[in-house]
């Protein structure tokens, strides 16, 4: 909780006084819609640009959906990138998803489809059935044996469960844990480990592979002098981040994110989070997060879960702001869950 | 502000608390004792095997003793070389390792990794229950099953030791397996690792040092092991030449002359019993070692 105090307490000092409400917690962010009745765009990019360091975030999220009449300003987004004012590419297609976990129904008739390089977020309630979806999408619940999955997922156009072994599923769609789970050994074998999974034995391409990814998690420059120590001595914060560079080693098209924070302090948090508002322009990241000044923060589109069924989803700032369920309005507000 | 009643139920409660306090001291005695008997035990056992030794080491020379490779206690004079013994031993546990290392390290990961949990069921206890097996009926079994094919030899004390050690190996492997953290494995898994790779390249490096020392204890069960090896290896105290001859271990040598000998034949066996602690406490030592290091 200490890293939303924090921020949101920059956001409302930068935002100004259209803010003011935001720092008083949950309760509040709806006046975020309100303050972006007024000049959205404006409101929306100094909410977020000190927080992210990131001009390409936000031209969409500036857009509560159907708000109405602030709509165009979608068009004359200044600070958009060509990532986010193109209309995105599918990448997941989810159709009639149902999981069971032995008697349990986890997801009932999931239907979502998730956008290329944009970050989408999952929120609710724990037990909701977002990690499960999560899981799913790299096929990490065929593990579990008591799971059983029906209805589709297309991966690009093509089915994810029609392959027998979804390790290739898994190259492609990478996968950061809640706890970071770095390997007991080097840092280098660490990042290695996923190229050396797939075939990359050439010593000098390690290198280049390790060195690329660790600059893409923001981590070469405190961790290229210590390429030889056990990953296990870092702390938390870079422990996490040296997992998502060996997740992004392997060139995964696909980030999903497990609370990826929640077990990191608030500075290491905003870093994580600054990371992936630079890795949405190569990567589709898909993050469950507990945290929803987090899923305002960095994501494009966020989905409400409530005991196994999507309530809503759509644009994050419609979510945030005017969330169509009245279910989505309680928990994004703090009334429930 | 004392009314009388109240004095005497402080009276009362001093009385219960000495009470409590002499118990307490009294268990802690009674813990200390028992922790100590353990303790005088092994303490005694090497002041009687030294002492016992001593005179033999003095008359026949720590080195002679060590690097003779003749043992002919009945000669005149008699000669006391145990190397065929120390040589017997170390080849027949190195090939109770090279047969039951494998074998009990990949049981292990098929029971901590892979195991349907109703075979589970069935596999567990089997393996538990060969180490309550007797070594005479392991013997019985090496001499019907295992003689027939390699003949009285260090091969078949090899083959039979490495089915003894397996149940240590399995159970403390197993455990070394099963407390590496879920998340190493998923995270293999989440990088397109196929289940072996993850086992292979994450979980048993990670279980490392509780792999070792479940390997470490199976080499100490195998070299103090006596009754089995007796009845397969043929115990014929010369320098072995290959697998198939046969050879005398140490423990052997001491169990079948120990009957008969005296004076300086029975001095020299109790010198082959301090080798063979010898033996022992370094595996011992290597193996705490180990444990230290996998906390």
């Amino acid at each position: 909780m200490n890293s939303t105090t924090a921020s949101t307490s920059t956001v409302s000092h930068l935002a100004g006084s259209s803010a003011g409400g935001y720092s008083t917690g949950l309760a509040s962010v709806p006046t975020v819609a309100s303050s972006r009745a007024a000049g959205p765009t404006s409101s929306r990019a100094a909410v977020r640009l000190p927080r992210l360091g990131d001009s390409s975030v936000g031209s969409e999220q500036a857009v509560p959906g159907s708000a109405g009449p602030n709509a165009p300003s979608f068009a004359a987004a200044p600070l958009g990138s060509t990532a986010s004012t193109q209309p995105a590419r599918s990448c997941f297609e989810i159709n009639g998803l149902n999981v069971y976990y032995g008697d349990v129904h986890a997801l009932k008739d999931v239907a979502m489809t998730i956008p290329e390089h944009r970050v989408t977020a999952f929120i609710g309630p724990s037990g909701c059935g977002k990690s499960t979806l999560l899981r799913t999408l790299n096929r990490m619940n065929d593990i579990i044996e008591i799971c059983r999955t029906t209805g589709t997922i297309t991966l690009f156009g093509e089915s994810i469960f029609t392959a027998a072994d979804p390790t290739e599923l898994r190259r492609r769609v990478g996968m950061v844990f809640q706890k970071p789970n770095p390997f007991p050994m080097s840092v280098f074998d660490n990042v290695a480990f996923g190229p050396r999974t797939h075939g990359t034995k050439n010593r000098k391409e390690l290198e280049e592979i390790v060195e690329r990814s660790l600059r893409d998690a923001a981590i070469w420059d405190e961790l290229k002098d210590r390429l030889s120590k056990p990953a296990l001595g870092l702390s938390g914060g870079q422990q996490q981040r040296l997992c998502i560079a060996r997740a992004l080693a392997v060139e995964p098209e696909v980030l999903l994110l497990d609370e990826p924070t929640s077990a990191l302090d608030p500075i290491s948090t905003g870093k994580i989070e600054e990371l992936m508002a630079g890795l949405r322009e190569r990567y589709t990241i898909v993050i469950v997060t507990h945290n929803m000044q987090q899923a305002a923060r960095i994501s494009d589109r966020t989905a409400f879960f409530l005991s196994g069924d999507v309530v809503e989803f759509g644009e994050t700032g419609q979510i945030f702001g005017a969330p169509a369920d009245p279910r989505t309005a309680d928990y994004v507000s703090g009334r429930a869950g | 502000m004392s009314p009388a009643h109240e004095s005497t139920d402080v009276l009362t409660e001093t009385s219960t608390w000495t009470w409590r306090l002499v118990k307490e001291r009294g268990m802690g005695l009674l813990f200390a004792f028992t922790a100590l008997v353990s303790i005088a035990a092994v303490a005694l056992i090497c002041v009687f095997l030294v002492g016992g030794s001593l005179p033999a080491f003095s008359e026949i020379g720590l080195f002679a003793f060590l690097t003779g490779t003749d043992w002919s206690p009945s000669d005149v004079p008699p000669t006391f070389g145990i190397l065929p013994m120390i040589v017997g031993s170390l080849y027949i546990t190195a090939g109770a390792i090279v047969v039951g290392v494998p074998v009990g390290l990949l049981a292990a990961v098929f029971l901590a990794r892979s195991c349907p949990p109703r075979l589970y069921r069935i596999v567990k206890p089997g393996v538990d229950l060969l180490a309550g097996i007797p070594s005479v009926v392991y013997g019985f079994f090496g001499m019907a099953a295992i003689v027939p094919l390699f003949d009285n030899s260090m091969l078949a004390a090899s083959v039979l030791l490495g089915i003894m050690i397996l149940p240590t190996i399995v159970a403390l492997a197993e455990s070394a397996l099963r407390a590496v953290p879920e998340s190493y494995y998923e995270g293999a898994l989440a990088l397109g690792s196929g289940h072996y790779r993850a086992v292979y390249s994450v979980l048993l490096p990670a279980a490392r040092s509780g792999v070792l020392a479940a390997i470490v204890l199976g080499v100490g069960r195998a070299i103090g092991e006596t009754m089995a090896v007796i009845m397969v290896a043929g115990n014929q105290a010369r320098m072995p030449d290959s697998i198939f001859d046969g050879v005398r271990t140490l423990t052997a040598n001491i169990v079948l002359e120990m009957g008969y000998a005296a004076d300086l034949h029975r001095q020299a066996l109790i010198a082959t019993g301090v080798v063979l602690l010898v033996f022992i406490l370094l595996i011992n030592l290597s193996f705490s070692a180990l444990v230290r290091k996998a906390r």
